[in-house]
């Protein structure tokens, strides 16, 4: 019987920092989530590509770069956007960033299967730290409310929207490169 | 490491200093007036935004609107016949409210001293807990903060929220399925019923505090009652812009209030234009002053 080949993904080209395109990607997203997302809904969820933003860029270039993209991209939002809250969207970008960038060493930062995963868990970290931040607020919800209308469907678009992001973010930034800042300075 | 730690450190921090500054300070605070000033910024790229996507959404909802039709349409023909006849009996007293109106010299304006102003929706909340929109209408076009805003300018439209902020070129719309609303309301035809809607799920309203004796009909027009939830005149909202419809009500043996389910007649998650009233009468600018 002869021997099945299987082919090694082909590597992901170097393309240096980047930190202009990362800068270039976070504004176009956060446009795309205040202006296009809302009308995309499923029960009460709406897509977070911002998280699935946040997480490509962190698992491609560790969680400083995360960290930093995720607070800017939550601020903006905040910033642009009708939402009651300043702050809250940045923190909770920013964990998730600096918490997915750790995997940026690991092999399987090339592949698309553990980003995906870190996208979709990103997104329930999200919305849970949201919601949680809401009841403290006083906002009438149960927790089947927020799990079945909510969190779920946002998880479900975002999951369908993620491989789009992740795939263009691996264009412009190429392979993962963990990025400290002695690396920045002159 | 350290350096790293101390960035994301930093930043965490910031956040926190941030948002508990921001709920610390009143609604004109100087963190509330850089967001507003961020909203303005970006108002020319969510309004070209919004209109590049408009052709793709209204494919979209062509498409789901074919396959909501056929079941719509057996249900529209039996109401549509009710409602001729209804049109019909309420035909002849029509003539007799206008010569009535004539003899005391009422002057409308879409409703009660209200001029509508009509405005885009060109930015959304990103997030379903704010049911909320940004406007391309603002001070400089006579909106002002606790302007009613209903779909569309003509007599008779849906209510569908309050303007809670406003600068120079927008304005934030917060819509009735937010959950920080609450809107004194009463049912036509129900005797004087009066209660305070709120929003439940899905984008449906709940009328609370109606007494089990008041008769509220499937299908009643819920309308503004024109009081505050704390039954304190007057509300922001005049008196008679339509909300809704009566879907259900209900109440158990032990209860005094019935509890009275409201379905909007105004899909907010669709709109895509709407009327901010702007106050002319002193009532109305009394009303916005709150």
């Amino acid at each position: 019987m002869p021997a099945v080949r299987v082919r090694a993904p082909r590597p992901l080209p170097e393309r240096g920092v980047g930190l202009g395109r990362v800068a270039m990607m976070a504004v176009v997203v956060v446009i795309l989530q205040i202006s296009v997302m809302p009308y995309i809904t499923l029960a009460d969820g709406i897509p977070d590509v911002v998280v699935a933003l946040v997480v490509s860029v962190a698992v491609l270039r560790g969680p400083l770069v995360g960290a930093v993209t995720g607070f800017g991209c939550g601020f903006l939002v905040e910033l642009t956007s009708p939402v009651g809250t300043l702050g809250v969207m940045a923190l909770l970008y920013l964990a998730v960033g600096a918490w997915s960038g750790r995997f940026v060493d690991r092999p399987e930062a090339s592949t698309i299967v553990l980003p995906l995963g870190l996208i979709a868990g990103g997104a329930v970290c999200v919305q849970v730290g949201y919601a949680i931040f809401q009841l403290l607020l006083g906002t009438d919800a149960t927790a089947s409310v927020i799990a079945l209308r909510i969190v779920v469907p946002t998880v479900v678009l975002t999951a369908l929207l993620a491989p789009v992001v992740l795939l263009v973010a691996r264009r412009l930034l190429g392979a993962p490169m963990r990025v400290e800042p002695g690396m920045l300075g002159p | 490491m350290m350096i790293r730690r101390g960035v994301i450190g930093s930043l965490v921090a910031l956040c926190l200093v941030v948002f508990t500054a921001y709920f610390r300070e009143s609604g004109g605070g100087p963190l509330h007036g850089v967001q507003q000033m961020g909203g303005t910024a970006a108002m020319p790229l969510q309004s070209i935004a919004t209109r590049a996507v408009q052709p793709f959404r209204d494919g979209w909802d062509w498409m789901t609107g074919l396959f909501d039709a056929r079941g719509q349409n057996e249900d529209l023909k039996s109401e549509n016949a009710g409602l001729k006849a209804r049109a019909l009996a309420l035909s002849d007293q029509s003539a007799e409210i206008i010569r009535l109106k004539a003899l005391l010299r009422i002057k409308e304006v879409v409703p009660g001293g209200y001029t509508p102003v009509d405005a885009s929706v060109i930015g959304r909340s990103p997030t379903n807990w704010y049911a909320r929109a940004t406007l391309d209408a603002g001070t400089s076009d006579g909106v002002v903060v606790n302007s009613p805003v209903v779909a569309g300018a003509a007599p008779g439209s849906g209510l569908v929220g309050l303007i809670t902020e406003a600068s120079a070129l927008s304005s934030t719309v917060t819509f009735i399925t937010d959950s920080s609303m609450r809107i004194g309301a009463t049912a036509d035809g129900s005797g004087g019923a009066l209660g305070v809607l709120r929003p439940t799920v899905g984008g449906q309203l709940m009328m609370d505090g109606v007494p089990r004796e008041f008769r509220v009909a499937e299908g009643s027009v819920v309308r503004t009652a024109g009081f505050s939830a704390g039954l304190a005149l007057p509300s922001v909202f005049p008196r008679g812009i339509a909300i809704g419809q009566v879907a259900g009500a209900g109440s158990r043996s032990v209860d005094t209030f019935q509890t009275i389910q409201v379905t909007p007649y105004i899909d907010v998650r669709t709109l895509s234009s709407v009327a901010v009233l702007k106050p002319q009468s002193a009532m109305a600018k009394r009303r916005a002053a709150g």
